[in-house]
């Protein structure tokens, strides 16, 4: 009798649970405080600190915004996006551990109302309301192009360091970097697998110098790596200021401190730079308007980065900007909104 | 009975102090040696062998601590971030400018503060009884996190004095190179000439005799878990010191590497049987493995794969070991 009342309670609660929450949300009246969840897969340096700018600019917009970090865990995510959705947030960023697992969430935020934008990972579902992204391919075309324009045709060897092997913007980065210099047959390039840990890629740096003791060159694909890869060329004895005969010339891209530290004493040759100074404001914005129901002209917006080389930097610097790792991200919380809107002239 | 029994732990015991099964991962080495030296003749270059024993030194002085562990019939997954919370709080408390005898006083003091965190491991296990891959789970997390609210995972570039301990070098040895040969030494020592080294192993294979005998058990496993904990301090130093960055993945899975490592180089899973060489020995082997495959341009979609396999061989190889040994104990 006591088993057939609870499966009676089962029968008739479990459904109406979840009936409650499948409410189509209604958009916030012009009075009443946004509030936007924000789900990130992982405080990758670069992440946090476009995330700083968004809590800061945010909160000069008096808007309120409600977070989690799923530390690479994918189910992790899904669970942390379906609290999100029950603290019925009013416009969903979701920032994913893996681009397929994610969108069965991103679903269900559809289906109940709450506009969910893919911020700088795009996710292929029709669910999603619009699309904030960076352009990792074009960020390996730019790398590549740097090698090409120092090609002096003869035979040279390229180490190309690999990101994760299942990362969508390390997969497109190798792809625009090698689209771009294939075809050039005194370039031959080996690869070295890293992870995106530092002392895997200060291994293959130093593995690709014993083999290639007159290595030409090193792509790096996420300069947080840029110590350690140094540090490989130091220890064969190549370490030489961009310029200097022997240099190794090593490219990279993201734009972190350890990198445009590097870049500033010409180390490394050039850093493909990311727009992270720009997304707070193309992200505040962009979710306000569309967690009030307006109609976006286009789905997707895409940064581009911007090439600093050791050759350029100071003038880059004074006319497009900083790159966003000579800045603390600590410091974003004091910014105005005229320091984060001048990053969109 | 307690006797008997006590007699056949002491038995196992002695047997693993002449354990001589580091001789196999020797042999896998130069094996794969011979392999790759066909392959590539950069593999048997000097640069390239000396790249291998740099490599494989924060692995290997990581694996010495495991081996005090997993020879006790322990675990400890808590090493990579007890690691990385010494690599944090190293380059958090260095780069505030101490001086010399501060940054001496922060190189000493880490490590003896990473050993506590095994201290608090190995009372967890043995005086609270919680199963050590559920306690060592928790703590990873513990540790891990506590490091990533102190940096709040930003990646740091490591104080200038820190490099030392990767990048310098002692009597023209690179100081890693140093650092794990004395640590392997040491390690050797403990286990083969001491009584805590002899009643770790007497603990490993036959802990209720251990216990009927009057042995110190408990003490004897917290500081198994401690050794565990000072040990990944030094690591944390020596990679740290390589590196020249502080960043959250930099030693993501690290510890399985570090288990397989002790269980290639003859340290029984069960515990009972260890060899700190083979431990050593197991480390520069998982190495040359990758390095190995970058230098013959292997498609970098198999790493995994052949990493896997090999811990699928170790764990073989292991059980027949604890197969064969117990047909022997019998």
């Amino acid at each position: 009798m006591k088993k057939v009342f609870i499966l009676l309670v089962l029968v008739f609660c479990v459904p109406g649970l979840f009936a409650a929450g499948a409410k189509e949300k209604a958009a916030p009246s012009a009075d009443k405080e946004i509030v936007m969840g924000v789900s990130i897969a992982a405080l990758y340096p670069a992440i946090q600190f476009a995330f700083a700018g968004v809590q800061r600019l945010a909160e000069l917009e008096g808007i309120k915004v409600i977070h989690s970090v799923a530390e690479g865990d994918a189910t992790k995510q899904n669970q942390q996006v379906q609290s999100l959705i029950n603290q019925q947030v009013d416009v969903l960023l979701i920032y994913a551990v893996d681009k397929e697992a994610i969108i069965t969430v991103v679903e269900q935020a559809a289906a109940e109302g709450i506009p969910v934008i893919a911020w700088l990972r795009a996710i292929d579902s029709p669910a999603i309301s619009y699309t904030l992204d960076i352009d990792p391919y074009n960020e390996g075309v730019r790398s590549a192009e740097y090698l090409k324009s120092k090609n002096d045709g003869e035979p040279h060897v390229i180490l190309e360091q690999l990101g994760a092997l299942n990362d969508v913007n390390a997969i497109l980065r190798r792809e625009g970097f090698e689209d771009t210099l294939k075809g050039i047959d005194n370039l031959k390039i080996i690869h070295g697998p890293t992870d995106w840990d530092p002392t895997k890629a200060q291994a293959v740096t130093a593995n690709a110098l014993t083999e290639y003791p007159d290595l030409w060159a090193v792509q790096i694909p996420s300069d947080h790596m840029t110590e350690s890869t140094l540090t490989a060329i130091e220890e064969a004895g190549r370490l030489k200021k961009a310029g200097e005969p022997g240099h190794v010339i090593v490219t990279a891209i993201d734009g972190s401190e350890p990198g445009y530290k590097a870049l500033e004493e010409h180390y490394i040759d050039s850093i493909a730079v990311i727009s992270y100074l720009q997304v707070p404001a193309i992200t505040v914005y962009t979710a306000a308007r569309i967690a009030k129901g307006e109609a976006m002209l286009d789905k997707k917006y895409q940064t581009r980065s911007t090439l600093y080389t050791y050759e350029n930097l100071d003038e880059l610097s004074a006319s497009v900007g900083k790159i966003w790792g000579s800045i603390n991200y600590q410091s974003l919380s004091s910014w105005t909104k005229d320091d984060f809107l001048k990053y969109l002239k | 009975m307690e006797l008997a029994s006590l007699r056949d732990g002491l038995k196992v015991s002695i047997t693993g102090i002449r354990n001589t099964r580091w001789l196999a991962v020797l042999g896998g080495i130069v094996i794969l040696g011979i392999f790759f030296s066909q392959l590539t003749p950069a593999f048997l270059q000097i640069r390239n062998l000396q790249n291998i024993i740099l490599q494989a030194s924060a692995t290997g002085v990581l694996a010495i601590g495991m081996t005090f562990v997993i020879l006790t019939a322990g675990i400890d997954i808590s090493v990579g971030a007890n690691l990385y919370l010494a690599m944090v709080l190293i380059t958090e408390i260095a780069l505030k400018g101490m001086g010399l005898a501060g940054n001496l006083l922060i190189y000493l003091g880490i490590p003896l503060l990473t050993a506590f965190l095994g201290l608090l491991n190995g009372l967890l296990i043995n005086y609270v009884g919680i199963n050590p891959l559920i306690t060592t789970l928790a703590t990873f997390s513990v540790y891990r996190g506590a490091a990533i609210h102190i940096n709040k995972a930003i990646v740091k570039l490591a104080p200038d004095s820190a490099r030392y301990f990767g990048i310098g070098r002692f009597a023209g040895i690179p100081v890693p190179v140093v650092t794990v040969i004395l640590i392997t030494l040491v390690g050797a020592f403990v286990l083969n000439r001491t009584r805590f080294g002899r009643y770790a192993l007497a603990t490993g294979s036959a802990k209720k005799a251990a216990v009927e005998s009057g042995l110190p058990v408990k003490a004897v496993l917290v500081a198994a878990y401690a050794t565990a904990g000072l040990c990944a301090g030094i690591a944390g130093l020596i990679l740290l010191g390589r590196t020249g960055i502080v960043q959250p993945d930099i030693t993501a899975g690290v510890e399985f590497t570090v288990i397989t490592a002790v269980i290639l180089g003859g340290t029984l899973l069960s515990g009972g049987r260890a060899s700190m060489l083979g431990s050593l020995l197991g480390a520069i082997f998982l190495i040359l493995i990758d390095n190995g495959l970058n230098l013959i341009h292997a498609s970098v979609f198999i790493y995994d794969i052949v990493r896997g396999g090999v811990l699928i061989g170790a764990v073989l190889i292991d059980r027949a070991t604890r197969t064969g040994l117990l047909a022997q104990k019998n």
